[in-house]
């Protein structure tokens, strides 16, 4: 998906023409997201898994705490 | 239309707006209205946004919301316990928000200002989705600087999240913030005031026109604005529905506003020389002058004991925080945009919430602006201070913009009853340097000509030359 919106976006790249009349500019920003959703959420849980990959690293190979001395 | 109808329908409309003390600006939403009683302002919220506002107040929205900042606190009260010059029957319950005692709005702001403000509307509809609701609204203008912070003002901008397939204020907040924060970050921090023509925001496709061509190689620009702006455009002229088939879910809309948040956070104003950025550093001043009329200035505040001051012309603030301490709110105002930034900053590193910057062109102050000239009131009707201080100003206004003395006097005493003013006189190296270039066409610029001029409007009540200085500071009262 994120290929394919930075292909989506190249091919867009082109300036975009004059509009002298927005008839309704609200459904326009209603498919915009519908378009761009599906790779944000893609890439947010990519991101969330990754962060999650690196904490437990860091756990696994991190410095470890030295244990609470009882007395 | 002819004038005598246009007057006819202004007067209408004023009629109108007194006869039930309806706040003018506020009649887009159906969920409820603005009134005054009074000096003080109120909401009424109609039955049909019982749903919303009951998820909002039992999912505990309203409460996490005030307790982050986010919003602004306000007390519920019971329509049957109050009088109110409206009917009854439609009203479920009516607001008392916190008084805000000076409505500023966007295009008086910084960058980082709008950059707050922005950060503040996306935080709080990340907010309101953790409580089954949305911001149907992301309108700046719907932000003020409260104690020193953005907060969000209208209590009745959530919605049921179940009720939208998408983000109804995705396009708003593109235009009302995104567009303009992306015209300062890559081509001029003056763009702020582009929220001033256009008061919906700039049109995407006028905004991606404008943008460098380097902006597409981001991939956040190139979604929010460039595509955003090209799709708008697509559909501008598509007649039937088009988006019924299906519903984000709640994961996509927080993934839409996490981007939005990730892309306005990395925005920087773009780095540039302004008039009076490093103005201190270049001014003919001792330390010794400095600190004298610092101690001036605050003997005088002292003896006016206000509540409310205008620093016209106050840079980055400076002398504001000098007496800060001495008022509840001041209203600094300055021409550069990077001195009312460096003041923000300042006052929010040092923990001062009593100032509040804004940027004014005092020989052209923001207009009343909206339908009918009655959306957005002119800058002059917002704030009625006790006192106006114009320190090292009077010589931008008179040498650069050729205004007379008597011009000067008279906008002075149309804003305070009382009035600081320090005359810089043309013996002085910043108004030479102004004469440096440009033929002296102005006689009666010298201390007995300001005496005369002001004089005319105020009662002058102390006038002492600042030890190691040229200039004059003078205390006066409006006659």
């Amino acid at each position: 998906m994120f290929k394919l919106l930075v292909v989506a976006s190249a091919l867009l790249m082109a300036s975009t023409a004059s509009a002298f009349a927005y008839l309704d500019p609200g459904t326009g920003s209603l498919v915009i997201q519908m378009i761009i959703a599906g790779g944000l959420t893609a890439a947010a849980s990519i991101r969330i898994f990754w962060s999650r990959i690196k904490s437990l690293a860091r756990r696994i190979l991190g410095p470890k705490t030295p244990p609470i001395d009882p007395a | 239309m002819s004038t005598v109808a246009m007057s006819a329908t202004a007067a209408a409309l004023g009629a109108y707006s007194r006869a039930d003390q309806r706040e003018f600006g506020s009649f887009r939403d159906p969920s409820g209205f603005l009134f005054w009683r009074g000096e003080e302002i109120y909401r009424f919220v109609d039955r049909q946004y019982a749903r919303s506002f009951e998820n909002a107040l039992t999912s505990g929205l309203y409460k996490s919301a005030v307790d982050a900042q986010l919003l602004l606190s306000f007390e519920t009260l019971d329509p049957a316990q109050i009088d109110i010059p409206f009917p009854k029957e439609n009203c479920l319950a009516i607001l008392k928000p916190k008084q805000i005692p000076m409505i500023t709005y966007p295009y008086e702001w910084s960058f980082a200002q709008l950059k707050d403000a922005a950060i503040a509307t996306l935080n709080l509809h990340l907010l309101a989705l953790r409580h089954d609701a949305l911001l149907k609204d992301a309108s700046a203008f719907n932000i003020q600087f409260v104690d020193g912070r953005a907060v969000f003002i209208d209590h009745l901008s959530f919605d049921l999240v179940s009720d939208h397939s998408a983000w109804p204020a995705y396009g708003q907040f593109c235009r009302h913030f995104l567009s303009p924060l992306l015209l300062m970050a890559y081509l001029d921090v003056s763009f702020g005031r582009i929220l001033q023509l256009y008061i919906d925001g700039p049109p995407l496709d006028l905004v991606s026109k404008l943008l460098p061509r380097r902006t597409r190689l981001s991939v956040a620009i190139q979604m929010h604005l460039h595509l955003h702006a090209r799709v708008s455009q697509r559909y501008s002229d598509l007649r039937g529905k088009v988006v019924k088939q299906r519903s984000l879910s709640t994961k996509s809309f927080v993934a839409i506003a996490n981007s939005l948040l990730r892309l306005v956070q990395s925005l920087n104003p773009i780095q540039q020389a302004t008039e009076w950025g490093d103005y201190y550093s270049d001014t003919n001043y001792s330390d010794a002058a400095f600190a004298a009329k610092r101690q001036m200035l605050r003997d005088h505040v002292k003896n006016v004991a206000p509540r409310t001051i205008w620093d016209l012309g106050g840079n980055n603030g400076e002398f504001s925080r000098a007496i800060h301490h001495l008022g509840r709110l001041i209203v600094c105002m300055d021409i550069d945009p990077r001195a009312v930034q460096a003041n923000y900053e300042i006052c929010r590193r040092d923990g001062i919430s009593n100032i509040l910057p804004v940027v004014v062109d005092l020989t052209n102050p923001p207009p009343a602006l909206g339908f009918a000239n009655k959306e957005r009131r002119a800058l002059i009707e917002r704030g009625h201070p006790d006192l106006a201080v114009a320190l090292a100003l009077i010589h931008h206004l008179a040498i650069t913009n050729n205004l007379p003395l008597d011009y000067i006097a008279r906008f002075m005493a149309s804003i305070a009853p009382m009035l600081i003013i320090e005359f810089v006189p043309k013996v002085d190296s910043q108004v030479r340097r102004l004469l440096a270039n440009r033929p002296d066409v102005f006689p009666d610029y010298h201390e007995d000509g300001f005496f005369s001029a002001f004089g005319a409007h105020f009662e002058i009540i102390k006038a002492a030359p600042i030890p190691g200085s040229e200039r004059t500071l003078c205390l006066m009262r409006r006659r």
